[in-house]
């Protein structure tokens, strides 16, 4: 572990997880996020790539949205390039208020995360009509 | 409350105006840990395996007819593009996920196997199997006597 260099080269190829060991380790990270709105609902977008739907976890809570997942380990192998060593996703969010928090739906489709916050009637913007005289 | 109809309005509107500004910086982080965007899209590792070279990328929100992989002599590359587009009828509050049209080689210093290359897309992630050559068996010569 004080001499992790010398014990990679000594060993060649070791796993992912030993080497990444000796590696200064990000083990979460924030995914870049996108956010929309329109009158229905405010729309989070965040990129997940890796990410298994089963570990993917949404939650409100104290008026703030979580969102975390876990993401698989690359392939076992020598790293030769790049490389990466986040073991998971977090990000949270203060949630609006005015937000139907017990409505909120999420879903995960390649490696892309959208969260649904719907707006509560209240909050929604309404065309007053207007009676004419007849 | 009927009583202060009034007030009871301006304050409706004042409550409203916080909703607005509350919403002009929806989003903002509860926590530290601020996004930092990476300098390449997508982000790639390589890696070595026993019998095979193995490219990751990450792209998230691409399907199979987003990307093209070639492989030319010793050239793996990859290719594709993210669009982007702010979903219809949404305005937009943060965008830090960006569109990207991308094309990126990689000098392969193995000999490859002709066959047997694959390439699989799943989550987001895109991993390229490229099997090496099996290496020669080492062979005995055989010395003839005179």
């Amino acid at each position: 572990m004080d001499n992790g260099m010398s014990t990679q080269e000594r060993n060649g190829v070791q796993s992912n997880r030993e080497r990444a060991e000796f590696r200064p380790i990000r083990s979460t990270s924030a995914p870049p996020v996108d956010v929309y709105e329109n009158d229905e609902e405010v729309l989070v977008v965040a990129d997940v790539p890796g990410a298994r739907p089963d570990s993917v976890v949404v939650k409100v809570e104290k008026e703030e949205l979580y969102i975390t997942a876990r993401r698989e380990a690359d392939a076992d192998g020598r790293l030769l390039a790049g490389g990466r060593w986040e073991s998971e996703y977090r990000r949270s969010f203060v949630v609006p208020r005015g937000t139907d928090t017990a409505r909120i739906s999420a879903e995960l489709s390649h490696g892309v995360l959208q969260v649904h916050l719907p707006k509560s009637p209240a909050v929604k913007p309404r065309v007053i009509e207007i009676k004419t005289a007849s | 409350m009927l009583g202060y109809a009034f007030s009871d309005f301006e304050r409706t509107f004042n409550e409203m105006d916080q909703l607005r500004q509350r919403l002009g910086r929806v989003f903002g982080d509860v926590d530290t840990r601020e996004f930092s965007p990476d300098t390449t899209w997508p982000r790639t590792s390589v890696y070595e395996t026993k019998d095979a070279l193995v490219l990751v990328a990450e792209v998230p929100g691409l399907n199979e007819k987003d990307l093209e992989i070639t492989l030319k002599e010793d050239v793996l590359t990859l290719a594709g593009e993210r669009k982007l587009n702010v979903p219809d009828g949404y305005q937009v509050h943060r965008q830090e996920r960006r569109p990207a049209r991308f094309s990126r080689s990689f000098t392969v210093a193995h000999r490859l196997a002709s066959e047997g290359l694959t390439a699989e897309l799943k989550d987001g992630v895109l991993t390229v199997r490229l099997p090496k050559q099996p290496e020669e068996q080492p062979r005995k010569i055989q010395i003839k006597a005179g």
